[in-house]
């Protein structure tokens, strides 16, 4: 019957009750987002009374659609989001000893209780004698710790030693300066640009070079809303250079009634995103993507993903929604043709009484379009009664 | 995230078992689920079992889930004055009031509160109306509340 059940998932039920191992499985629960179910992953504290904890994304995606603590009901708001890098130190040792601890479990359950001597003997020879779940168990909770893999690694290192490169080329020749805000040393020919840019990672920002001096004119035209400055013709934005996601910084919202799809655009491709769309899916992606962007930010920089990962992250995310939507839409036409059918009567009726009649049948055409218009007003006062819809809600 | 989710609500459903006068009939996969209800002791519903229909997105949780009291051969809409006979129920909870800490279990529990606490078995006012004009998925209804009381 539970072909999906296949997949083990961690649970706190994975530990005995309390009278066996008194503690363990409360506390594999609290570690554990309420939204998502998930130990926690970049957990923060919201602004209600209690301080309620969630993971960072769960909640603001949860906050997309409602300020409001989903444990207390009060008013929350985005801005008051903290991290909390006690529970997420809490977390990271938590990850490690949790099969560790599942291990002992399973020996001490094993293993007839008069034989403590032998204890470390087997604990080695645990492994092979682990029954097929509790291995799959192990190893899918080893799957939550596992660090970045080896490809964005490299890439990391590879941005590093890039700036590192810039910064000691640069430093030999012109005088190094400390931004007065976020109090970085750089040199003294990007400061102004820094500043600029509200403190942007030094990452992002190199000396000014012809190619930069493009986009800074770029930059200027879309400032003053025209061509002029830029090269005509030619995509205006280009994707910024791939920022150091640990010195990254929070991304604004936007608001997306009161932009064109081509701003959103834009926007999606400074970020290497697609920009395939109309604008609904455009404002919807790039919503996202500033959503895992922020909630990613959540996390100590160790622990961060890579733009690469949350990219390919974002588009897993669309494909299973397309996979869902396709589902849904199938039955949903079925659904009109049986409707069709069934109320084929009562369109007939219909199609009768708009028929134009003789002028001494007219009163009574007229007494079934007030009662129509009755039904509507109905529908429309009904805010006091029980129920008020949408128009046109009938015919789904 | 709606699958993992989901994943962990059923394994606890059959771990620890549902809450008393509620079974799972059918979760064999993450689009809907079927479970049933009575509601024990003394009430106007005594003896009868119900079915409720689950539907999830990829939304979930959230979104709220899809939550229609079944209607065919073996089960009907409990006769209450906030479902109607389609099946579909006015409350808070499924619409506008939901949270994504709420889960399955949780949203059956209210419901078997909802249906022990009715005073008189009756179908909501204007339940001809609506369900003429009902469409598939109630949470495309936009409901008005108005009942503290349930």
């Amino acid at each position: 019957m539970n072909l999906f059940l296949e997949e083990d998932v961690p649970d706190p039920t994975d530990f005995p009750p309390d009278t066996n191992a008194p503690g363990l499985r409360s506390l594999d629960e609290v570690l554990r987002c309420t939204i998502c179910r998930e130990l926690f992953e970049a957990p923060v504290t919201v602004n209600c009374s209690h301080g309620h904890c969630f993971c960072s994304l769960c909640i603001r995606e949860q906050m997309n659609t409602k300020q409001e603590c989903p444990l207390c009901r009060q008013t929350i708001a985005e801005v008051y989001i903290r991290r909390n890098p006690i529970v997420e130190d809490i977390l990271g040792a938590w990850k490690l000893s949790r099969p560790f601890i599942l291990k002992l479990l399973e020996e001490r359950n094993s293993s007839p209780p008069a034989t403590p001597p032998t204890h470390s003997v087997t604990l080695q020879s645990i492994p092979s004698s682990l029954s097929k779940r509790r291995r799959r168990m192990s190893s899918s909770s080893d799957d939550e710790i596992v660090e970045l893999p080896g490809p964005s690694e490299m890439r990391q290192a590879l941005q590093k030693s890039d700036v590192k490169i810039t910064s000691s080329r640069t430093s030999s020749r012109k005088p190094m300066v400390q931004c007065p805000i976020c109090r970085k040393e750089m040199t003294e020919d990007i400061i102004n640009r820094h500043l600029d840019d509200n403190c942007k990672p030094l990452s992002t920002i190199r000396s000014p070079t012809p190619k930069k001096r493009k986009i800074q004119t770029q930059e200027w035209s879309r400032l003053f809303g025209n061509d002029s400055f830029a090269n005509k013709g030619k995509a205006r934005s280009k994707p910024l250079p791939e920022l150091d996601i640990k010195e990254a910084e929070s991304l604004p919202k936007m608001a997306y009634d009161t932009v064109t799809a081509k701003t959103i655009r834009e926007r999606l491709s400074e970020y290497s995103l697609p920009t395939e769309g109309e604008k609904p899916a455009l404002a919807a992606r790039h919503l996202r993507w500033i959503t895992m962007f922020n909630a990613n930010l959540d996390a100590s920089p160790s622990e961060r993903k890579t733009l690469q990962q949350l990219r390919k992250e974002l588009r897993k995310r669309e494909e299973n929604e397309g996979l869902q939507k396709r589902r849904k839409t199938r039955p949903h036409n079925v659904d009109v043709n049986v409707y069709e059918k069934d109320n084929k009567l009562a369109f007939a009726q219909l199609v009768e009484q708009a028929r134009p009649k003789p002028p001494s049948q007219r009163p009574a055409v007229q007494a079934s379009v007030c009662d129509d218009t009755s039904i509507l007003d109905e529908v429309a006062v009904s805010d006091s009664t029980e129920i008020k819809r949408t128009s046109g809600s009938g015919v789904q | 995230m709606s699958t993992r989710r989901l994943q962990k609500e059923l394994l606890e459903l059959k771990n620890e078992g549902a809450p008393a006068g509620i079974q799972l009939l059918k979760g064999d996969d993450f689009q809907s689920w079927i479970l049933s209800i009575e509601v024990l002791g003394e009430s106007l519903y005594k003896g009868d079992k119900f079915a409720l229909e689950f539907r999830f997105d990829s939304q979930y949780p959230i979104a709220p889930p899809s939550v229609t009291f079944v209607v065919n051969e073996q089960f009907q809409a409990p006769e209450h004055p906030h479902v109607y006979s389609n099946g579909h129920i006015c409350a808070s909870i499924l619409a506008n009031e939901w949270s994504p800490v709420l889960t399955v279990s949780a949203v059956c529990i209210t419901l078997q509160s909802m249906l022990a606490s009715c005073k008189r078995k009756e179908r909501p006012p204007d339940n001809d109306r609506y369900v003429a004009r009902a469409p598939a998925d109630p949470r495309r209804t936009r409901w008005a509340f108005h009942d503290d009381d349930v």
